[in-house]
């Protein structure tokens, strides 16, 4: 019935309740992750990897405890110890093994040599498409599988954390790493959910912590242990919430940058921007980092024209213009044309010898229509190509070092073919496809409705549309970033504000002409770039990176347009799609035949320094600058060792007022502070000598002056609390001698990371602004 | 209190070490050396330590093994409050009433409960006189030092009360006569455990009348081959004598009355007999009598201690014995085999020993 004083087992307590609330609280923060990528594939595995961390580590405790006697011998229980993080490595490698790589392993489960190298392989592209990707990212299988690891690798950290240093709390700078990702990595304001879920995981991790602390204080208390402490629990992590939401508006957000630099510098520094993103957002913000050489290309004309890397062929409102599936059933290596013209059409051949310098991406930069490509050095089977899309893009490879032929016909339809294009009948593939919207904005609509009627031709419509755009009446300007606007739809704020670059102009332009009931698409690749040195030889930098948009003509295929305002020395003459001219010139004006369209280069230019008012080293896309999330992440860094010296500050300060106060009292709290920075655990109700023999016995035979000297304390604290007031100790030098002999016996029976975390990171000062926070939060009445 | 406070200052270098470092004091050993130090009882400077280790060594020549039930008692008396031994039988529980009662050398009387006792019998009666024509009162049996009240369980509610009644009032009165009881008084109650066929269980409101309570438990193995041995021709009750008059007993609880109580302490006091009232296992928490007799008990610890001054380790010891019997559980906790003894424990880990103001 009663169980004798005296015959409480020693805690045979493996923590599972707190490794299960770790477990929550790292699935809650890695939820942090979401806005990072562009789908939700990545949770699953990711899932399991914690998983494996939380539920493997808890059930190896729990074994363990069972199997390894505590009284077995110091080396025995630290060998035990130590096992369990092994143990959940091996899970986690079981896991990974078991998604990204089951061929090779023993029975699609236990890794074997080669699955190991397999998923070696995975994780190394893994590094490579963070550093090739900008957020949001497609969650390719490298990519995931990296993150999985680094999630795990989290998890195992709080749950150390947690369960053998019994700081549940400290778990959070875990939950802070999940959540530097996305606010480091991701364009623009970071989601609800990312803030809020690690919040709601910090949130358990303070239930945790709290529960386990005051399971110590009344140790078998009455009432269920799960209700004790809960309201406390949620006391403090509603003021951490509210504190995570005030934090921030004092502290200066990091700039956004590429995955790379949110990783934590995963990629290498030069790997910044030599891809692009298959995305282009309604907002966001550019920064201009130092030009890297991409590509250079060796053509056969002068203009080689746009080098088409990808087109983008879904909208949603919410994260604007993005990659559907690409189709890799044809290789560029297969016979035939791969992007025929029809018959009639006007054309013009061209071949390009591209060599690669710097790019680094799955897609390949193509000219204006591909016949063929031939790689060199490289197996062409690798390279994919999407007829639909035009796209061609590496298998399991990317762009570095290739070098590759085009032989291109480049479409250049006149004025006239465009405007016989009828309109394409609803039922056609093309026209569903590339016409598909989701619910627009109302102003949008109208806007489109207002540019266009049903009675114009197709071309009609596209070029009232790019009109828009082009005219400068209409007061679009060039701009490195939108502004942010208040409808809550970055589309119909950006057609609204007018200020943005290529993303916006394309992006608006595609979802316009869309709306008119004409087929089009966004397509991203870049500038021809400079002549360089030789005639005919051009480099394409990082500043090239451009997106604009095509629109499908029946017979004429997929024809661009481009409503971006660039520089006049970047621009592509568009003889169907002149820039600046009012659309009733370009159109009805019969006369002027469209090969000779192209707009002068002088007033373009001068429109370009006019409104842009951005250097002529003109801005690209989707390259974020190598330097500014650097200096933000030091600057994160540092804040953050700032404010972890803060405890250690305070703790000392403490130390030495009470040093200085010397009274018995002041001498005391300066012990129990001590204790709880090393993590001894000390019943919150034990008196004084009670405590005393405590650490008596702890120090017992190895420290006999300590022991002492804690006598000589205990009894001064006693009297000078309970003692007649006539007799009671004042400051004595005694009692100061005493806590130094004490202390320093402590310190030496502590534990190497008891001690480390004693001066790095004292509990005593964390429990004392807890205790604050408590005093100072209203509390309504309830029974104890 | 010069004596004591020097006695202190002795704690504090010499036995204080001993306390500290040994395992919890055993009531009879620290305090042992030092009763030739203040043997004489009259002296104002009374060193209520040594005295109480004179006493405990006598009991304990009696009641072998037991020195924490033995402390117990004297405790209480030096509390002044009423001891109550539950037990199954033959476990010493009327040796102890008995070694105690003979130990000082004052009135001791007897009772033995059975269900036919009369409340008369306890309390006394007024009977006419028929040579001096008048009635004359024929005192009971709690016009005693100490009253050995056996059984208590077994006598009717109707006698249990009348002795319960002049536990608390410490007087009797017969037919508008008020008697004052002898001082000191203590009642030495003991009662089989409820359960026992033909008893009679003391209701909540009479066992709150009594200081404390305290089981026997059975001897440890030495202790009981020890009693085999010496008992089979001798009771060593026989060759108990007197160590203390009631004069004596009467200086002692004064120089008890006199220990120093800081705020804080009392502060610790109310805070503990108030978790009682909140705690969810208990149906009835402490009554503020129950607080005010945890103090006494502490104090008579602290002066049995050679204190001067209470000290939270003394109400913490004081707790069980002291709150355990009053307190009732709710039929949850009785269902879940909880106990009052272990409630309270728990509560003594709970509640935080107040330091400061």
């Amino acid at each position: 019935m009663t169980r004798p004083p005296g015959e409480l087992p020693r805690s045979t307590d493996t923590g599972t309740g707190t490794a299960l609330a770790a477990t929550v609280a790292v699935l809650l923060g890695a939820l942090a992750l979401d806005p990072v990528f562009a789908a939700r594939t990545w949770i699953a595995p990711v899932t399991l990897a914690v998983l494996a961390v939380g539920l493997g580590g808890a059930a190896l405790r729990a074994g363990l405890a069972r199997v390894v006697d505590p009284d077995g011998g110091r080396l025995v229980v630290a060998a035990s110890r130590l096992l369990v993080p092994v143990g959940q490595l091996a899970l986690v490698l079981v896991v990974l093994t078991v998604v990204f790589s089951p061929e090779q392993a023993l029975a699609g489960v236990l890794p074997t040599p080669s699955s190991v190298a397999d998923l070696g392989g995975v994780l190394t592209d893994g590094a490579a498409e963070i550093r090739e990707q900008a957020t949001p990212a497609l969650p390719l299988t490298g990519l995931v599988a990296l993150t999985s690891v680094f999630v795990a690798l989290v998890a195992l950290a709080v749950d150390l954390l947690a369960v053998p240093a019994r700081q549940p709390a400290l778990g959070g700078l875990g939950l802070l790493v999940l959540y530097c990702v996305p606010v480091s990595t991701v364009t623009g304001d970071v989601a609800f959910l990312s803030f809020a879920a690690p919040a709601a995981g910090f949130a358990v991790l303070l239930w945790a912590d709290q529960r386990g602390r005051l399971l110590g204080s009344a140790r078998g208390g009455s009432g269920s242990p799960l209700g004790t402490g809960t309201l406390p629990a949620l006391r403090t992590g509603l003021v951490a919430l509210v504190a995570g939401v005030l934090l921030p508006v004092a502290v200066p957000t990091l700039a956004e940058g590429s995955l790379a630099a949110g990783m934590g510098g995963a990629g290498t520094g030069d790997g910044v921007g030599t891809a692009l993103d298959p995305v282009a957002e309604m907002q966001g913000q550019l920064s201009l980092p130092d030009p890297i050489d991409l590509l250079r290309v060796d053509s056969s004309v002068e203009d080689p024209g746009y080098l088409r890397a990808v087109a983008l062929d879904e909208y949603d409102g919410d994260e604007g213009w993005h990659l559907s599936n690409l189709d890799g059933q044809r290789s560029i290596a297969d016979d035939g044309t791969l992007a025929p013209l029809s018959e009639a059409q006007a054309s013009r051949r061209v071949t390009a010898d591209v060599t690669v310098l710097e790019h680094d991406d799955r897609f390949l930069p193509l000219l204006y229509s591909p016949l063929s490509v031939r790689v060199q050095d490289a197996d062409a089977d690798d390279w994919r190509f999407d007829s639909d899309a035009r796209t061609a893009f590496g298998r399991d490879t990317t762009t570095a070092d290739l070098s590759y032929r085009v032989v291109a016909e480049q479409p250049e339809p006149s004025v006239d073919e465009l405007l016989a294009v009828p309109q394409t009948s609803e039922e056609a593939d093309v026209q569903r496809r590339y016409t598909e919207l989701p619910e627009l904005d109302p102003s949008v609509t109208a806007l489109a409705d207002e540019l266009t009627g049903p009675e114009q031709t197709p071309y009609e419509r596209v070029r009232a549309i790019l009109g828009l755009f082009t005219d400068r009446a209409n007061g679009f300007t060039y701009s490195l970033s939108t502004q942010p606007g208040t409808t809550g739809d970055d589309l119909a704020d950006f057609l609204r504000l007018r200020r943005g670059y290529c993303e916006q102009y394309a992006g608006a332009m595609a979802v316009l002409v869309r709306a008119a009931g004409v087929p089009a698409r966004v397509v991203l690749g870049y500038t021809p770039g400079r002549e360089r040195g030789e005639e005919r030889s051009r480099v394409v930098t990082t500043d090239d990176a451009h997106a604009w948009v095509e629109v499908w003509f029946a017979g004429l295929g997929w024809i661009p347009f481009d409503p971006t305002p660039i520089a006049a020395n970047r621009a592509v003459p568009l003889p169907w799609a002149p820039r600046s001219a009012a659309i009733a010139d370009a159109v009805t004006d019969p006369a002027t035949p469209s090969a000779e369209a192209p707009v002068p280069a002088g007033p373009t230019a001068q429109l370009d320094r006019d409104d842009q008012q951005v250097p002529l080293a003109a801005p690209s896309d989707a390259e974020p600058s190598p330097l500014l999330p650097w200096l933000a992440g030091a600057g994160g860094v540092l804040l953050l060792v700032a404010l972890a010296g803060v405890p250690l500050l305070a703790r000392r300060r403490v130390r030495r007022a009470r040093l200085a106060d010397g009274r018995p009292a002041a001498l005391w709290d300066e012990l129990l502070d001590t204790t709880t920075d090393l993590g001894i655990e000390v019943a919150g109700a034990s008196t004084a000598r009670q405590l005393a023999r405590q650490l008596a016995e702890r120090l017992s035979g190895a420290e006999p002056a300590a022991v002492a000297g804690l006598r000589t304390l205990a009894l001064a604290e006693e009297r000078s609390v309970y003692g007649p007031p006539a007799d009671r100790p004042g400051p004595d030098p005694v009692l100061t001698d005493a806590l130094g002999t004490v202390r320093r016996a402590l310190l030496r029976s502590a534990t190497r990371p008891q001690r480390l975390r004693a001066a790095c990171w004292p509990a005593s000062t964390l429990a004392a602004a807890a205790r604050w926070v408590t005093a100072h939060t209203p509390r309504p009445l309830r029974p104890a | 209190m010069g004596r004591v406070t020097e006695g202190t200052a002795e704690l504090r270098s010499g036995r204080g070490a001993t306390e500290l470092t040994s395992a919890p004091s055993n009531g009879t050993g620290p305090h042992a050396a030092e009763t030739a130090a203040h043997p004489d009882l009259d002296q104002p400077d009374l060193d209520v330590a040594a005295e109480g280790a004179r006493l405990a060594e006598a009991i304990g020549r009696v009641v072998e093994g037991k020195p924490d039930v033995v402390r117990l008692a004297l405790v209480v008396l030096l509390a002044e409050g009423h001891l109550l031994i539950e037990d199954v039988p033959g476990v010493g529980k009327t040796t102890l009433a008995k070694a105690l009662a003979r130990t000082i050398d004052g009135t001791v009387r007897r009772i033995q409960f059975t269900p036919d006792l009369l409340p008369s019998d306890v309390t006394g009666v007024a009977v006419y006189d028929q040579e001096s024509r008048a009635f004359e009162f024929k005192p009971g049996a709690v016009f005693a030092n100490v009253v050995v009240a056996d059984e208590i369980n077994r006598a009717s509610p109707k006698t249990q009360s009348a002795l319960l009644e002049c536990m608390e009032e410490r007087q009797v009165t017969v037919d508008g006569v008020t008697y004052e009881l002898a001082r000191p008084f203590m009642v030495v109650a003991t009662q089989n455990p409820q359960e026992m066929e033909g008893t009679y269980p003391l209701p909540e409101a009479q066992r709150d009348r009594f200081t404390a309570r305290v089981s026997m438990g059975y001897p440890d193995r030495d202790a009981e081959l020890a009693m085999l041995d010496e008992r089979a021709t001798t009771d060593p009750l026989t060759a108990l004598s007197p160590v203390i008059d009631a004069a004596g007993v009467r200086a002692l609880v004064a120089a008890v009355g006199r220990l120093h109580v800081a705020e804080p302490l009392r502060r610790y006091v109310v805070s503990l007999v108030e978790a009682t009232r909140r705690s969810p296992d208990l149906r009835l928490g402490a009554s503020p009598r129950a607080g005010l007799q945890l103090l006494r008990a502490a104090r008579a610890t602290a002066a049995l201690a050679g204190r001067d001054h209470v000290l939270p380790d003394d109400v913490q010891a004081m707790a069980v014995p002291v709150l355990a019997h009053r307190l009732l559980l709710t039929p949850d906790a009785a269902l879940a085999r909880r106990d009052t003894q272990r409630v309270v424990t728990d509560l003594l880990a709970a509640v935080p020993v107040q330091r400061g103001s």
